[in-house]
């Protein structure tokens, strides 16, 4: 499985809430109905998350039948300048047949933000930010990254 | 490559707006109270906080804990708004350690207990969508704790306090 990752910038180049709806407009390619309305009930909360810098290190991540998409945010100072960021539109559709979208959290506002969730949506849940490295390890196990084998394409 | 980072006022009441709810949202947490509620209004409260830094008429952001059976103040937080701003510093400052001593120190709310969020402006505001003119909760005999500045970019910052019964 291939995993795109993508970078926002977030406070103070754009405030939280202005964030979600950039992240939102990005995995919503089709404008699907359903997915839409589920994004937007989270806003709330999504938009706590990313005030309280979640995805500075830990990485929103988004699941669906095609590649996997990281998406991180930038503050302060590496928000304001510019360069790290990489808000362009994928190429694939990021909430295409089953997906889910895992929210880092901290560990001190896992409870109340899962109960919150959970209200509002099935498919979208929050994790401990410090279970990033499990994360990782257990998609790197099962990502590639997509090369081309110059040798054996002209052979 | 190098590169400069500009600090602009609009830059400053973002920074400023976020970590104020921010903080709030953690005071609601840390004193055993569901943060859910204020949350989902997250949106609605920005706007209004950031117009009235923007436009400088935003004097404070309170956050009153009742008990909603007496309607009495149990617990009321302060963050007043510094105007110092300045382009030449940049450095970003919240301080949720400090917050969390003070709360700490303040003690848990009662599990029924409510809060609202309420913001004091000076006259001439600009209006806001789903903002209005609204009553405070009287302090009377409360006692302040000052916490001194909690959150600051460039100036533009907030110094935090809270209001408790003095028995």
């Amino acid at each position: 499985m291939s995993v795109v990752r993508r970078t926002f910038k977030s406070t103070p180049g754009r405030d939280a809430s202005e964030t979600w709806r950039a992240i939102s407009e990005l995995l919503l390619r089709n404008g699907d109905g359903s997915a839409r309305a589920e994004l937007e009930a989270v806003a709330g909360i999504a938009t706590s998350l990313i005030a309280d810098q979640a995805p500075r290190e830990a990485p929103i991540t988004v699941i669906c039948s095609g590649p996997r998409t990281r998406i991180y945010c930038l503050y302060d100072d590496d928000a304001m300048g510019g360069e790290d960021v990489n808000e362009e539109s994928l190429g694939f559709d990021p909430l295409n047949g089953e997906w889910s979208i895992s929210l880092p959290c901290p560990a001190d506002d896992l409870s109340w933000a899962r109960r919150a969730l959970a209200q509002y949506s099935k498919r979208i849940t929050a994790r401990d930010l410090s279970e990033k490295q499990a994360e990782t390890a257990a998609s790197s196990t099962s990502s590639s990254v997509l090369t081309l084998d110059t040798k054996e394409f002209l052979a | 490559m190098t590169t400069v980072v500009v600090n602009t006022y609009t830059h400053s009441v973002v920074y400023v707006a976020d970590n104020i709810l921010r903080s709030l949202k953690d005071i609601i947490r840390l004193s055993g109270l569901d943060p859910a509620a204020f949350v989902g209004d997250w949106e609605t409260n920005h706007r209004a906080i950031k117009t009235w830094l923007g436009s400088q008429h935003l004097r404070g952001v309170w956050l009153e804990i009742y008990n909603p059976a007496t309607n009495a103040l149990i617990v009321r937080w302060d963050i007043e708004i510094s105007y110092a701003w300045s382009s030449d510093d940049g450095s970003f400052w919240t301080d949720t350690e400090q917050l969390r001593y003070a709360i700490r120190k303040a003690g848990l709310s009662p599990a029924s207990a409510r809060y609202s969020l309420l913001l004091d402006t000076k006259p001439g505001r600009p209006d806001v969508s789903g903002w209005g003119t609204g009553h405070e909760r009287s302090t009377s005999g409360m006692v302040r704790q000052s916490l001194g500045s909690t959150i600051e970019h460039s100036g533009l910052g907030g110094r935090t306090s809270y209001l408790r019964n003095s028995s």
